[in-house]
């Protein structure tokens, strides 16, 4: 992974409280993992970023590097790597998700 | 999977018309771009020898593995998951398409 990628990467982390790096978009998911994800995510009614890595292939192969993560989907919430599918579903179905999502919202916005 | 497919059993001759036909089918568990489920299982088994493992897959190329082990104590599930994809780093890259993962600590199982 270039710097350059590096740099992206963490831009990209640091500007979307929520974040998902994907196949395809949230509206047109590429991959059933992706799809359950983005399905979860718009469930919780969460706003977030969706990043297509299939139209950008040094992303893809950065952001695993990146996460030390050798799977997409990946989910960031408040900069930090949260889990890949079976995580975020687990997290999702223990109620923690949504608890992760307003807690961490309340410490954001308690920063701004 | 068809064991009967593998070379040096009967059956051996007609794996390699399919081959010739059209290399895209995968019926064997030879081809060097498949992956046994058993070979996912040995290398989680070396690393992992208390844990209980199930690796199961319909199409070599898609994986579920449920593992439960006392190493897994004390790790959150990312840790537990890291370390399932540390230890098959290498076939990740390539042999592995799609790995499931169920993990769990004895007390969870």
């Amino acid at each position: 992974m270039t710097p350059d990628t590096k740099n992206r990467i963490q831009t990209l982390i640091d500007t979307h409280r929520v974040l998902l790096f994907m196949k395809g978009t949230a509206a047109f998911p590429q991959c059933g993992f992706s799809y359950q994800v983005a399905n979860i995510l718009q469930q919780a009614g969460t706003e977030f970023e969706d990043i297509n890595v299939l139209e950008d292939e040094t992303l893809r192969q950065g952001i695993k590097a990146f996460t030390n993560w050798p799977t997409i989907p990946q989910l960031y919430i408040n900069g930090e790597f949260v889990g890949g599918c079976d995580i975020i579903k687990e997290l999702h179905e223990t109620g923690e998700l949504a608890k992760l999502l307003s807690e961490k919202k309340e410490a954001a916005d308690s920063t701004t | 999977m068809q064991k009967s497919h593998e070379p040096g059993h009967k059956s051996s001759d007609k794996y390699f018309k399919y081959r010739e036909k059209d290399d895209t089918i995968s019926m064997s568990n030879e081809s060097t771009d498949d992956m046994n489920p058993s070979d996912i299982e040995q290398q989680l088994r070396q690393k992992l020898p208390d844990a209980t493992i199930s690796v199961q897959s319909e199409d070599h190329i898609h994986f579920v593995a449920t593992v439960v082990s006392q190493e897994f104590r004390g790790l959150s599930r990312l840790a537990q998951h890291r370390k399932i994809y540390a230890i098959l780093q290498e076939d990740l890259k390539e042999k592995i398409h799609a790995l499931q993962l169920i993990t769990k600590t004895p007390e969870e199982a």
